[in-house]
């Protein structure tokens, strides 16, 4: 071979790894479909679930309808005293509407006005007096918030209080060496308070909100969405009988391969980039930059790895596409992307950690309430991250030379 | 227009990858998501460190929080652990028993509980407000014996037994519950999981599904079908009749499926059957109206799933509307998804037949019409190119 030709296959051979990039990007902007993964698919899925669960950020108030027949103290003391006292951020959690009459409380429950309503009943705190209490009533209706459980809670609270007072009155007027009962008695007892108390600890700078939580939970889909661009687009080359004319041109397979995967990476990036950009503006803390980079790299670097793969089980594009999806959805749900960790059962969090979106979304959330070791909170989460990248990348890469070699004979 | 449609199924069913991802995959998600939303329904996750070695009292308060019904607990080995854990989101709230809780308690010392959380965590003072309520009824003894002993002069600990004797003469207030909720309420687990998979399932099917018309449009067979002798609309009859079997067949599987295993009470069966139908007839429009927009089909797989997820999510199929607020709620009603669920849960709950579903059907069948006309009109273009 002329020293010339050799030049010219050196040439063409680098320029190949350029023009199936250039090709790549040119169709994926030319069908839009890699501006719809990039921007539309992540800012789009994030947007939704941030609009759905945003009532994490704004913090339950609970709103709460009372029906007071009693004129006592007791009653006096549990809807001016006990339901203004519980806080959340220092400000109360619980807003009260009094209502004249059972009907119309029972009214606003139904609709949804309050999320339920407590009647204290006549006569109750006179009935405390005499041991023979009337039942406190608490009517609910078909709201999930967490006004129902607030007001169950209250609700046993107080009236073990009031057995508390009850209790210890008769303990210390009773036996030998009792105290008289006298109204100073009565009085102490009614001011006893708990002998346990709970000190708040605070984990991490911020709270994890919707956004923070989200953002990086459906870039994870992005990123397994834009993670097929690479393989889906072999089985297409391979379909059209263009992969053989490629490899046919003395290219180096692995060039092809890298070419490809590239355009999938960056397409994974620019999602990245996009969607922390934007999240960001509204306010939102992801955490430490440079941690975040890094784990958005390994991150898409699995589960580009992962789509390749299933896409490359599949013989057509269509079952590719049927297959992903699928794949994407089992792994979503299962790791946590869809519905906030605190809201999935045992179960579902232990499978999660075998899903390497579990472990992602685990790490994002570290980061975005602020932990002091960042480095440290993620380190678990790329190991795991790079052992799914070699697990799945290695096949990957064997499947795609059959592929072609399969082409070219 | 009947080999047209054959030919589509015939696609379908020979290629078993199609077959898995079409029928037999849903049932994992419904399991999964069924599971995950009946075993849990409106309760807060707290996690619990418990050192309560030798510690009867301490072991009874863990117990209690253990078991009231508002909160879903988890024990955590160490206090780094439930750290990690709340600081995640894994756990809305934390609580650590100290040791030596009980010890303190008999003897008439207060003792603290730390209470882990991120901070504004609304649902975490609900947390808090269960536990405390747990411990308030747990040491209705302690304190009265502690102030019977602060009277009296008495040993703390004769006067806590002597309370704990006591207890049960002292009439505490009871709280009757009465629930006001109307019939139509949504309870979760496979009655919502299972309307909600078909319902998502059956639109991203039908999306996914448009790929194989684009290849047929760019390969050139749908331009030798029209200028073969029959009418245009019998070439659009066999395409939307093959991806109407498909999906009514994957409907019919998924609804006895669940019947079946998971004890799901559809309701009226004529109106479920309609309400299905309407949803199959719109699942296959859309194909087609994705179908002949479809550029190539790198554009319908990468659009197609992507919008499957996001019109199920805002169609209440991934989480209920209920809990995403009356905004959110609204807009997921620009949604076949979301008619069509409120259809199902009014149905399942009993509250009604084809009658009660009428409304819904009818905003279903509109979106179709909509649909319909924008695919016919994509069609002609393609037809006329």
């Amino acid at each position: 071979m002329s020293k010339a030709s050799q030049t010219s296959q050196k040439v063409s051979s680098k320029g190949v790894f350029r023009a199936v990039l250039g090709k790549e990007v040119q169709h994926g902007l030319r069908d839009r479909s890699l501006l719809i993964l990039v921007i539309l698919v992540p800012l789009l899925l994030a947007g939704i679930t941030t609009l759905a669960f945003g009532q994490l950020d704004r913090g339950e108030s609970v709103h709460l309808g009372v029906v007071n027949h009693d004129t006592g103290n007791l009653s006096q003391i549990l809807v001016g005293q006990v339901l203004p006292s519980l806080e959340s951020g220092n400000k109360p959690l619980i807003s009260t509407t009094t209502y004249q009459d059972d009907a119309a409380a029972e009214a606003a429950t139904k609709n949804g006005t309050v999320a339920a309503t407590i009647i204290i009943p006549s006569g109750f705190t006179a009935g405390v007096a005499a041991g023979d209490p009337p039942a406190l009533t608490l009517v609910t209706g078909g709201d999930t918030s967490i006004g129902v459980p607030v007001a169950r809670a209250i609700l046993t609270g107080y009236t073990a209080q009031i057995s508390t007072v009850a209790l210890a009155i008769q303990v210390a007027t009773s036996g030998p060496g009792a105290a008289p009962a006298s109204a100073t008695v009565n009085s102490a007892a009614a001011d006893l308070r708990d002998p346990v108390t709970i000190d708040d600890v605070t984990a991490g700078q911020r709270s994890l909100s919707a956004a923070g939580y989200f953002a990086p939970s459906m870039l994870i889909l992005a990123l397994f969405f834009s993670g097929q661009i690479a393989a889906r687009g072999l089985v297409a080359e391979r379909e059209r009988r263009t992969l053989t004319r490629i490899l046919l041109s003395s290219t180096p397979f692995w060039k092809v391969i890298a070419a490809k995967a590239a355009v999938a990476f960056g397409a994974a990036i620019a999602s990245a980039v996009l969607m922390f950009g934007v999240f960001s503006l509204t306010g939102t803390v992801f955490g430490s930059w440079p941690v975040v980079a890094v784990l958005v790299l390994f991150a898409a670097a699995a589960m580009i790895s992962i789509s390749s793969l299933v896409v490359l089980i599949a013989r057509t594009e269509e079952q590719a596409g049927s297959l992903s999806t699928v794949m994407i959805f089992v792994l979503a749900i299962v790791g946590g992307n869809f519905v906030p960790l605190s809201q999935t059962p045992q179960i579902l969090e232990r499978l999660a950690l075998f899903t390497p979106n579990g472990w992602t979304t685990r790490a994002f959330a570290d980061l975005s309430v602020g932990a002091s070791d960042p480095w440290g909170v993620v380190a678990p989460a790329l190991w795991v991250l790079l052992g799914f990248t070699v697990a799945a990348g290695t096949p990957v890469f064997v499947l795609s030379r059959r592929m072609a070699r399969s082409s070219v004979v | 227009m009947l080999v047209i449609a054959v030919n589509n199924l015939r696609l379908v069913v020979r290629q078993p990858i199609m077959l898995f991802t079409t029928i037999v995959l849903p049932f994992a998600i419904i399991t999964i998501v069924g599971i995950a939303l009946g075993s849990s329904p409106n309760q807060v996750t707290v996690g619990i460190v418990a050192n309560t070695a030798a510690d009867p009292l301490g072991q009874k308060l863990v117990a209690g929080i253990e078991a009231a019904p508002a909160l879903h607990t988890t024990v955590y080995a160490t206090d780094a652990d439930l750290d990690r854990a709340v600081r995640r989101g894994e756990v809305v709230a934390g609580v650590i028993v100290p040791s030596g809780y009980g010890a303190d308690l008999l003897s008439g010392q207060s003792t603290q509980l730390q209470f882990v959380t991120t901070p504004n965590q609304s649902t975490a003072t609900t947390a808090r407000a269960v536990i405390s309520s747990v411990i308030s009824n747990q040491v209705i003894a302690v304190q009265a014996g502690v102030f019977s002993s602060t009277q009296t002069g008495r040993s703390a600990t004769t006067e806590i037994a002597r309370a704990a004797t006591l207890q049960s003469q002292v009439v505490t207030p009871t709280v009757t519950e009465d629930s006001v909720a109307s019939p139509s309420s949504l309870s979760l687990g496979f009655n919502y999981t299972g309307p909600a998979n078909l319902t998502l399932f059956i639109v991203i099917t039908s999306l996914t599904s448009a790929s194989a018309l684009v290849l047929t449009r760019l390969s050139g067979v749908t331009r030798r079908m029209y200028v073969m002798p029959m009418a245009r609309s019998t070439v659009l009859l066999g395409e939307f009749l093959g991806r109407f079997i498909t999906a009514a067949a994957q409907a019919l599987v998924i609804i006895g499926f669940c019947a079946l295993v998971f004890q799901v009470h559809w309701g009226d069966p004529w109106a479920v059957a309609l309400l299905t139908a309407t949803l199959c007839t719109f699942g296959a429009v859309l194909g087609m109206l994705v179908g002949f927009v479809g550029k190539s089909t790198a554009q319908v797989v990468a659009f197609g799933p992507p919008i499957g997820v996001a019109l199920g999510m805002l169609g209440g199929c991934m989480w209920p509307l209920d809990i995403t607020g009356s905004i959110m709620t609204k807009i997921g009603h620009v949604t076949p998804h979301a008619w069509a669920m409120d259809g199902y849960i009014r149905l399942i709950n009993h509250a009604g037949g084809v009658a009660a579903t009428l409304p819904d059907i009818g905003i279903i069948l509109g979106m179709t019409a909509i649909f319909a006309g924008l695919a016919a009109v994509a069609a002609r273009r393609d037809r006329t190119a």
